[in-house]
């Protein structure tokens, strides 16, 4: 027996089977309905944008590894640039010029995770920041929203807008709810189809890699607040179902706001976070000048986790006061 | 057995139990080496002081190393023969600690006062707590700490409660199993002479439903009264019961095994006294019930032998002061697949370099792992999946202290509860990020000594 051979480590050397790679490539997995469902709907096009997006991203993320003198090999292999590519492109149009897109990808790795310290140590969900950075410098294109099923260059409102711009009555009435369960609708190419995304967060919630807190917090907040205000003004303001069903609240609850990294650690501290999502998105939906506002609303709460996880710590073991026995 | 099984109620993990490789094989008892190196101070308190010197010829249970003061432990010695040396060597937990060499003489003097029948006189019920402290009695779960002092609480506590734990809820570790098995009888009786000195009649021993053996063995001794078949005089009334308990770990850390029987919570830095209980472990009333009934001081225990790569899986009897080689020459060697050796349990052992170190009193299992179950692996960083914060058993966050400690800020590390920390290792098996939390909480407690009060 020789000595040098040995493992010598500190407690405990038992350890599941769990790594940083499984989970990421189990949200990968997740992932893998709505970029079926993008696919179906915006054809090919969608198709390139994910490709060109997830290489891209592979490419900044290796770049930026040698700069800042971490294996590049080993890291690369983890995932999670896969993952930022992924959901970044899903936050776009599927008719976006190509360059933008790898803009976007550049934003997300470098911008949103590596100025911080790389995986782990960035604030904000890295795909959000890169859609928001392109979203306020390109409006107009990320704003040109191409028709399901449609040729190219032919675009039309998204659901939302049409509720922003024709009110409630219309957009009830020319957009039909199968479509938006299924994502037969404009936006971007990742986050129609609810029914899609939902499949991916059960996948998510089977497989443990994120719990329940966040999204069922996120979805109900929304449902609550969206059904007030149709109860109190149903011909201004539209239905609770149609509001979690349109835009990015699936993708956005199911794999934004879970971002691990980007998300508090406490389940109290969770649950408040989904909250804070879903009013934020509600308050900008109805009041702001933008039709849709989770993405805005994600990152708000992204940068209060450290308050929250400060405030909302779990509770110690022996904080309940001792009731019986301790009495001299 | 109820179908709702109580276990303490935040946190836990519940790794590979590993429990089958030992626990079914019989008690061997390992042959007594001709050298001996039995480590001075053997529990968790003052040192103890030797008073034996070089060459001199020492009996069976003959004092080594008596207690220095309140809160120690005297050592006594496993064989009969000749101090050889004393000096220092490796032991578990420490590279240079005092010990004393014993040559055995192979004959055993002064083994026999101890074989007598065993006798607990309840109307020398005055006389048990000097008995145990002077056998050299120590907490056999692990901690080593001295027994007798847990059974004198303070004078203005009220003890309602005497809590055994049985749960040995570490993997692969099945020592206190075979006992409570194999000697439920003696357990129970031990629990009882605790029971009598603490002046409480509430007995609840707390055993993980996968030890299903042991829980029938207990309850049938209880039941049947077998246990005060040793008993004379006036026997007090005893309230014992066996307590099935859900296997999830760390359900044999005491504020977690008082929890769960209790419902209780030790507060933050207090002791187990301070809910009007005490926990033994049932090694311990083993060892007990040796030291009232047959004045047997505490010069060998049960060690558990397993792993992936040891040739014979099992529990193997040894006298304190064996060297490791021997026991592991009596479990037929260890196989190629070596890769990690471990001195205790998976989650809560300290790795082992070689097989020279002595069995000690606290020493309750030996791994001998394979590079698959060791899964040593690097670390890298935290993804902030909170997966340690759900398995935490005391309602810490391990990412957020150990992230603390990492910018050195010892203070703010603090008090985010670092030193609440049982060190159980739930975090650490749960992180996906492989990272070294449980170090990073024990580099936090180091220098938590040192900061200016």
């Amino acid at each position: 027996m020789s000595e040098n051979r040995m493992i010598l480590q500190s407690s405990p050397h038992a350890r599941d089977r769990e790594s940083v790679r499984k989970v990421m490539y189990t949200v990968t997995l997740a992932l893998l309905p709505a970029v079926i469902a993008g696919t179906v709907f915006f054809g090919l096009r969608a198709l390139l944008v994910m490709a060109l997006s997830v290489v891209a991203c592979l490419i900044f993320e290796g770049i930026a590894m040698k700069v800042s003198g971490k294996p590049v090999k080993e890291t690369l292999l983890d995932g999670s640039a896969v993952i930022t590519g992924l959901l970044v492109a899903m936050n776009l149009p599927s008719g976006l010029p190509l360059w933008m897109v790898v803009v976007g990808a550049l934003v997300a790795i470098v911008l949103g995770k590596h100025v911080y310290g790389g995986l782990g140590n960035n604030p904000f969900n890295p795909a959000l920041v890169a859609r928001v950075f392109l979203l306020i410098s390109f409006p107009t294109a990320m704003t040109a929203w191409p028709v399901p099923y449609g040729t190219d260059g032919v675009t039309a409102a998204t659901p939302l807008g049409v509720l922003q711009m024709e009110g409630a009555a219309v957009a009830l009435q020319s957009i039909p709810y199968y479509n938006l369960l299924i994502g037969n609708v404009g936006g971007c190419l990742g986050e129609t189809s609810a029914i899609a995304l939902l499949l991916g967060g059960i996948i998510l919630l089977v497989r443990k890699v994120i719990s329940w807190e966040i999204p069922v917090t996120f979805i109900a907040t929304v449902l609550v607040f969206t059904t007030i205000t149709w109860l109190v003004a149903p011909d201004k303001h539209i239905n609770p179902l149609w509001h979690v069903l349109s835009g990015g609240v699936m993708l956005g609850a199911w794999f934004m706001a879970t971002d691990m990294v980007t998300s508090p650690v406490s389940r109290k501290g969770m649950l408040l976070f989904g909250v804070g999502c879903g009013f934020f998105t509600c308050i900008i939906r109805l009041w702001a000048g933008y039709p849709e506002g989770v993405s805005f609303a994600i990152l708000i709460m992204n940068g209060l986790v450290p308050l929250i996880d400060r405030y909302l710590a779990p509770t110690r073991f022996g904080a309940r006061q001792a009731t019986q026995g301790a009495k001299a | 057995m109820s179908s709702v099984t109580a276990r303490f109620k935040r946190g836990g993990v519940h790794p590979y139990e590993g429990k089958e490789l030992s626990a079914a094989s019989e008690l061997v008892t390992v042959e007594v080496p001709k050298r001996l190196q039995v480590p001075v101070t053997q529990h968790l308190g003052k040192p103890s002081k030797v008073v034996v010197e070089k060459g001199q010829d020492v009996q069976v249970g003959q004092i080594l190393a008596e207690a220095d003061g309140p809160i120690s432990a005297p050592v006594h010695s496993p064989v009969s023969g000749k101090v050889l040396k004393i000096g220092d060597a490796e032991i578990v937990g420490a590279y240079r600690a005092p010990v004393i060499d014993i040559m055995n003489d192979g004959k055993f003097t002064g083994e026999e006062a101890f074989k007598g029948t065993p006798v607990v006189n309840w109307d020398e019920k005055g006389d048990f707590l000097g008995r145990i402290r002077s056998a050299g009695v120590v907490g056999l779960g692990g901690a080593a700490f001295p027994t007798a002092v847990k059974l004198r609480p303070p004078p203005n506590v009220k003890i309602d409660h005497l809590l055994i734990n049985g749960c040995e809820c570490e993997p692969y570790l099945t020592a206190d199993d075979i006992l409570m098995r194999e000697r439920a009888a003696e357990v129970v009786a031990g629990c009882a002479i605790m029971a009598g000195i603490l002046g409480v009649d509430r007995v609840r021993i707390g055993v993980e439903v996968n030890k299903p053996r042991a829980i029938e063995a207990l309850s049938t001794a209880i039941s049947q009264q077998v246990y005060t078949a040793t008993f004379k005089g006036a026997i007090p009334s005893f309230d014992i019961v066996t307590v099935p308990l859900r296997t999830m770990y760390p359900q044999g850390a005491e504020k977690q095994l008082i929890e769960a029987i209790t419902g209780r919570q030790v507060p933050s830095g207090q002791l187990p006294f301070s809910v009007g209980c005490v926990v033994q472990n049932v090694g311990t009333a083993l060892a007990v019930f040796d030291a009232v009934a047959r004045k047997r001081p505490l010069f060998e225990r049960v060690v558990t032998l397993t792993g992936g790569a040891i040739t014979n899986p099992g529990n193997y009897l040894a006298r304190i002061g064996t060297p490791v080689s021997a026991l592991v020459a009596a479990a037929g060697g260890t196989t190629e697949a070596l890769a990690a050796q471990v001195a205790g349990g998976p989650m809560m052992g300290k790795s082992l370099r070689n097989h020279d170190v002595p069995v000690v009193k606290g020493m309750s299992g030996l791994l001998f792992l394979t590079a698959a179950e060791a899964a040593a692996a690097e670390e890298t960083d935290c993804i902030r999946c909170g997966r340690c914060v759900n398995a935490c058993p005391m309602g810490l966050a391990p990412c957020e202290i150990t992230a603390q400690a990492d910018f050195l800020k010892w203070e703010k590390s603090i008090s985010l509860g670092a030193l609440d920390c049982v060190e159980c290792g739930s975090c650490q098996y749960v992180c996906p990020a492989n990272r070294f939390l449980v170090a990073r909480v024990r580099l936090t407690k180091f220098y938590s000594r040192r900061l200016p009060k």
